[in-house]
């Protein structure tokens, strides 16, 4: 398109097709289109009417004109298009029950697809929201042996829950195993430590990653 | 589309895709360049409607395309194109017979090749107006020209385009 | 000190460090420009692992060599050694060693491939015959598009993908606002026990961390972690929702993020916390070489013996 304009004129020259003798020239092809203002129609009709070479180019604008119209409108490929969308497939992708192609497929179909990747958000806000229910296991800290994932209980109220169990006995074994409290730690600051420790790797490059549970 | 509704940008995908598309292919002969368009100008049309105000949406619409096609034409310093078929990607009417959607791909086919050779500046035009549709006015709109000069090109468009067309019609 | 938290805190997921030139002159090329792309987009990372997924969508811009991502309208901007984060902490790094890839990975040919309807490359790296990681950069702008990270067992284990890109970031450049002016710096330091190797990844750096923990940081030259030595018991309340694992027996508390996985454990009296993007089969070994959790306390036996 940039350039055109300096073009314009070699293309005129280089033209091969029908040339205008008369100046009604350009009305023409609004008359076919129905954009001739007013006053505009009469004249054109009136030349038309005694001037067959004008006569002749109307035929041929006309033809030219229904050959573009004629054109088919053509079919988006299915890749363009917003997709059927994934259902049940974003749930087993969140549930990690996919295999790697599936699961690079539903990637590659959220490229194209806000639905999908709106529902995605929600499904995992849901996930969330039901884990996030407190339960009524042991805690974690002292249970030895299964991952309890679906548990997202603070420690405070852990240690109450775990005191009305265990009582005095198991406080003090506590105490005698690991000092009288645990020091907090702050896991983002150490993850922040971390990243900006990988930022200044040598000739690195980084894919920029949101951590997940890094918000308060 | 009610002139007083916000769209969403997957309303747009399903009404305008097809016209999108058209319209990039008859510019361009590139059914890559096609769907590059498109997926770019509903990407733009989804980050734009936050700000639209209702209005006049198909001026809005054809605009965003246009200025889309043209960044596109500028970033690729336009390859040369080339003619494909339209084959399977022709949306032939009810059950034709296979005469018929040969004779209409070959015709296509002929009529597509002609466009390509006709300056860009005219063919947005004839493009416009007989693929996509629009009025004069809103060609202007979209072009950001005088209607006076849609009406120029749009007629020296199809002067060229007809005797680019060998065949007798 | 300012104690730092950012509310959208950056990682890497794509570490590399000098490659070896015999193997991988275009792997260095593509990388190279990768760091100096300039794109805007967004990116979905998402970590697979027993089960789980845990992913995360953000928005990202990279300009020279500053990135910025941001979340639910939390922003963070990473770059030169220095992070901070919209809500004002900042952290920054002066000093470190330089870490080579380990010769146990193997940079494949590159490909053609298009992804997002983009020209791109793809390429890979193998470990033992076995494909560890696949990345696709992005023709026009040199960026990222896709990295794909395998376990031992060939499975998918990380997947970040640009979902959109385009070529100008622009609120990187209207952001300054979000550069500190005070950064809290990582001291190097000498005084630490942390072992020097550990499953071929080398200590690179230790620096004195907070709540008188020492970091130090380790790398392969692709993937790296960083071990937080902390003095006595420690703690976090984000580990009351992590999973208890078993490696070799002996438990650890884990929790997958999208890009990075946290592990703790006591040993000796001290607790370790390490935070890295190793693949889960390198993270069993590289825990297999550092020191281990003791043996079930008296009242993990107590639990036990109540509960069963």
């Amino acid at each position: 398109m940039a350039d055109v304009n300096k073009t314009e004129s070699m293309e005129q020259a280089a033209f091969t097709g029908v040339e205008s003798v008369c100046d009604i020239g350009e009305l023409m092809s609004a008359y076919l289109d129905g954009e001739l203002r007013d006053g505009e129609l009469e004249q054109v009709v009136a030349h038309l009417t005694d001037c067959l070479e004008c006569i002749a180019e109307f035929h041929e604008l006309k033809e030219a004109r229904t050959a573009v119209r004629m054109l088919p409108m053509l079919q988006v490929p299915d890749r363009v298009m917003p997709a059927a969308h994934y259902g049940p497939e974003l749930s087993a992708f969140l549930d990690g029950e996919l295999t790697a192609d599936e699961q690079v497929m539903i990637v590659a179909h959220l490229q194209t697809c806000t639905d999908c990747l709106l529902e995605l958000q929600d499904l995992d806000a849901a996930r969330t929201a039901v884990r996030s229910m407190p339960g009524v296991e042991p805690p974690i800290p002292l249970m030895p042996r299964i991952p309890v994932r679906s548990q997202r209980t603070s420690l405070k109220r852990l240690a109450i829950a775990a005191a009305g169990f265990i009582g005095a006995a198991a406080i003090a074994i506590n105490m005698a195993s690991s000092g009288p409290e645990a020091t907090p730690v702050d896991l983002d600051e150490f993850a922040d430590r971390h990243t900006v420790r990988v930022s200044v790797e040598d000739g690195l490059t980084g894919v920029p990653i949101f951590m997940h549970g890094s918000t308060p | 589309m009610a002139e007083d509704r916000v769209p969403t940008w997957e309303d747009v995908a399903r009404r305008y895709g097809r016209k999108i598309y058209s319209f990039a292919y008859r510019l361009t002969g590139n059914p890559d360049d096609a769907s590059d368009l498109v997926q770019e100008v509903l990407l733009r049309v989804r980050k734009g409607l936050a700000n639209y105000t209702p209005g006049s949406f198909e001026g809005w619409l054809w605009r965003i395309t246009r200025n889309a096609f043209l960044d596109d034409v500028r970033k690729k310093k336009r390859r040369p194109t080339t003619v494909l078929p339209d084959d399977d990607r022709a949306v032939v009417g009810a059950s034709p017979s296979p005469d018929e959607v040969l004779a209409s791909v070959r015709l296509s086919d002929d009529v597509q090749a002609a466009l390509l050779k006709v300056p860009m500046e005219f063919r947005e035009c004839v493009v416009l107006c007989d693929v996509v549709g629009l009025s004069y006015e809103e060609i202007s709109n979209t072009i950001d020209a005088p209607v006076g000069t849609v009406r120029s090109r749009i007629h020296r468009g199809r002067k060229q385009l007809r005797g680019l067309l060998t065949w007798p019609m | 000190m300012r104690r730092v938290r950012f509310a959208a805190a950056l990682s890497a997921v794509l570490v590399v460090a000098s490659v070896a030139p015999a193997l991988a002159d275009e792997f260095g090329e593509l990388v190279e420009s990768a760091s100096e792309a300039d794109f805007a987009g967004r990116q979905i990372v998402a970590t697979f692992l027993d089960g789980e997924t845990a992913f995360e969508i953000i928005d990202v811009e990279h300009a020279g060599s500053m990135m910025m991502t941001g979340s639910q309208g939390h922003e963070s901007m990473i770059g030169s050694g220095k992070l901070s984060g919209g809500d004002g902490g900042a952290i920054a790094v002066s000093s470190w060693n330089s870490s080579q890839m380990s010769d146990r990975y193997e940079v494949g040919s590159s490909s053609p491939v298009k992804r997002l309807d983009r020209e791109a490359t793809a390429i890979e790296i193998h470990e033992d015959g076995m494909v560890r990681m696949r990345l696709v950069f992005d023709e026009v702008t040199g960026a990222p598009l896709v990295t794909e990270v395998f376990d031992g067992g060939g499975n998918l284990f990380r997947l970040s993908s640009m979902l959109e890109i385009d070529k100008i970031p622009g609120r990187l450049y209207s952001a300054r606002g979000h550069y500190a002016d005070e950064f809290e710096v990582l001291v190097p330091t000498s005084r630490h026990s942390l072992p020097a190797e550990a499953a071929g990844y080398n200590l690179a750096d230790a620096y004195t961390g907070p709540t008188d923990s020492v970091q130090g940081f380790y790398s392969d030259g692709l993937f790296s972690f960083s071990l937080f030595l902390v003095e006595g018991s420690a703690d976090s309340q984000r580990f009351s929702d992590a999973d208890t694992v078993e490696v070799d027996g002996l438990k650890y508390r884990r929790l997958v993020n999208p890009g990075e996985i946290w592990v703790t454990w006591r040993a000796n009296g001290d607790t370790y916390v390490l935070v890295g993007d190793l693949p889960p089969d390198h993270l069993e070994e590289v825990l297999d070489q550092l020191p281990k959790p003791g043996r079930r306390n008296l009242l993990g036996r107590l639990w036990s013996g109540l509960f069963g």
